[in-house]
């Protein structure tokens, strides 16, 4: 019993704490905490990013591990918005720095093309966004980056129309090869969002007339 | 036909069903109508708090170019589009793209010369042996050079997203060639809650460079002025006397010192001189102490208007200073005769106002009491009251140096 009660005492700061936790606190969080867009992060991280807000640590030392959450107002409160679009532009940043990281990461010949990016997405704003977005984080990777998006003739638009998902992208590809509108020195980064459902964004690559998804 | 009794219930239930289904379906429009107006307001308050964060990244934008124009020399750049956040209306992009094109002509050293395409813009129709194409003018290069000529072009794209708590501004610039390569690119972005730095058009500053000279402002504001001051006391004639007392001219100097950094509180020394021919010389030493009235701080960009009090010791000496004795002057005169030198010393303490501009130039006016002469007839009040003699009425002009 002396041991439980001894357990129950040494937890019961980080379970004080814990509950606090605006991101995974064990008490559900307040209504207005879900109009605020919070990032953990290590205390040193948040000291550094937040001069003077987070107390300094303690002469004594800490019995617990302590992080900062940092929670800021969303801009576009919610409902404003289409709820798996709000989630998607959340992630834009990371989402676009991770796509251009995988073209980066292709081999010198492919890295070295010049490149396109097409995002599909059913909102055309939103693919936009998502295009403008991808082609700014390849230019900060040191990607060549074009403009241009491949074009298809109608009757290929109407074909590749008719089948199904997975392997519409594949043969989108070998016709852009085919008609020419993607050349050897051209790469062509494919944004997709493959569920009008899911709110992650996945990223293929056609190069010479093939097809591969990088994620 | 005779209803029977079940068919006759059957009928009065679905009657009334109808009728609830159809006050329903009111419930529901109105309800839907109310959401509707709810998210338009959330809308246009959301809309004004992201124009400024969107100023702002603009700003910082050009800003960016004047230090490092995209540009070697100058060119003709259109622009081709500025979209606004998913959720909000085109009103917004119309405004921005109104403050790009302010800022783009106040800033000619970004080297990026606003120009107007017409042709970028509008659907073209373009028929080859690819076959017809129907785009705008800057997504088909080739098309475009036959609608508005030869010569390099470059399209500037803008766009913002609000993305959780931060509003992103990303640019480029893609150069109007059959490949389109992008030539220049950048993304801002800033958090929700960060003050804009509301920047002038003209003269554009990093916020390091806005805080410089802020601090360069605080710092340059010594506590210490030396200021210079005429002054002009008139004295309110005594009752049984036919002579006037003189207005008193005076100039000052001396230090004034700030006592708090907002300037809330200041504290002055000054000594003074006066001398009108013929009629008197003088020699004064004054001190003060005024508090702010207009705010808790002075103000950088207004007058301010400051509350003072203080004290005087005077001296005058000459012919014309004879009322300022306590005592009869024609007998003075008689008793000493018409060539001796007439001499009196005086404490005065005053209370006034002053209106303060700029920490550079002042204008003031005070009343003040000299207890020597509370039993004068030679000097008389102004304001007679039954609790303060006010035996002089003062204005001065100050030159703060």
């Amino acid at each position: 019993m002396t041991t439980i009660i001894f357990l129950i005492l040494f937890n019961l700061p980080n379970l004080i704490e814990g509950a606090q936790d605006p991101v995974d606190g064990w008490v559900a969080p307040d209504v207005d905490l879900q109009a605020l867009d919070c990032t953990p992060m290590p205390i040193e991280a948040a000291r550094q990013a937040l001069p003077g807000r987070i107390p300094p640590p303690s002469a004594r030392g800490d019995y617990i591990d302590r992080r900062a959450v940092i929670c800021r107002e969303r801009l576009m409160p919610r409902g404003v918005r289409v709820p798996r679009d709000d989630a998607l532009l959340l992630e834009l940043r990371s989402t676009a720095k991770d796509m251009a990281g995988l073209v980066a990461g292709l081999s010198e010949d492919e890295r070295g093309r010049l490149w396109m990016v097409e995002a599909f997405h059913p909102d055309p704003r939103m693919s936009h966004k998502i295009s403008f977005a991808v082609k700014n984080a390849l230019l900060d990777q040191g990607v060549k980056v074009s403009d241009r998006t491949p074009t298809l003739a109608a009757g290929d638009i109407a074909v590749i129309g008719g089948v199904e998902a997975a392997r519409a992208y594949p043969l989108a590809c070998t016709r852009y090869a085919a008609a020419g509108s993607l050349g050897s020195n051209h790469g062509l980064l494919a944004v997709v969002l493959r569920d009008a459902r899911e709110t992650t964004l996945h990223g293929g690559v056609c190069l010479d007339g093939r097809w591969r998804w990088l994620r | 036909m005779i209803l029977k009794p079940r068919a006759l219930g059957l009928l009065v239930v679905f009657g009334a069903l109808s009728l609830a289904h159809t006050g329903f379906a009111q419930e529901m429009q109105a309800a839907e109508q109310s959401q509707r107006a709810e998210l338009e307001q959330l809308r246009t308050r959301v809309a004004g708090e992201v124009q400024l964060a969107a100023y702002d990244l603009l700003d910082e934008l050009v800003y960016q170019w004047t230090q490092s124009p995209p540009f070697s020399q100058k060119t003709p750049v259109f622009v081709a589009d500025v979209t606004v956040p998913v959720g909000m209306g085109t009103g917004l992009g119309g405004l921005l793209e109104n403050h790009l094109a302010t800022l783009l002509i106040a800033n000619p050293s970004t080297q990026v010369k606003l120009s107007h395409c017409p042709a970028c813009n509008a659907v073209i129709t373009h028929s080859g042996p690819e076959g017809t194409v129907i785009s705008r003018g800057v997504d088909n290069p080739e098309a475009l050079k036959r609608f508005a000529g030869e010569g390099k072009r470059y399209g500037l794209y803008i766009d913002f997203a609000a993305e959780g708590a931060w509003l992103v501004l990303r640019a480029r610039i893609t150069e109007l060639t059959p490949d389109l390569p992008i030539v220049w690119s950048r993304t801002l972005s800033s958090a929700v809650g960060t003050p804009s730095l509301l920047r002038h058009p003209k003269g554009l500053k990093s916020a390091s460079e806005a805080r410089e000279e802020y601090l360069d402002a605080l710092n340059d504001r010594s506590p210490y002025v030396v200021p210079i001051r005429f002054a002009v006391r008139t004295y309110a004639a005594g009752t049984d006397s036919n002579v006037t007392p003189p207005p008193v001219i005076w100039l000052q100097t001396g230090v004034e010192v700030a006592l708090t950094q907002a300037r809330a509180w200041t504290a002055s020394v000054l000594v003074g001189y006066a001398w009108l021919p013929q009629a008197y010389e003088g020699f004064m030493v004054q001190g003060r102490l005024s508090r702010l009235l207009s705010g808790p701080t002075r103000s950088l960009t207004g007058p301010d208007v400051y509350l003072f009090f203080g004290g005087a010791v005077m001296t005058l000496e000459g012919p014309a200073v004879s009322p300022f004795q306590n005592f009869d002057t024609d007998l003075l005169l008689q008793t000493l005769g018409e060539d001796a030198p007439i001499r009196t010393a005086f404490a005065a303490i005053h209370l006034g106002v002053e209106l303060r501009m700029g920490n550079r130039i002042g204008t003031s006016f005070f009343l003040e009491t000299m207890p020597a002469f509370s039993n004068s007839t030679n000097i008389g009040e102004f304001f007679q009251n039954d609790v303060i003699d006010f035996h002089s009425f003062g204005a001065e002009v100050t030159f703060c140096f």
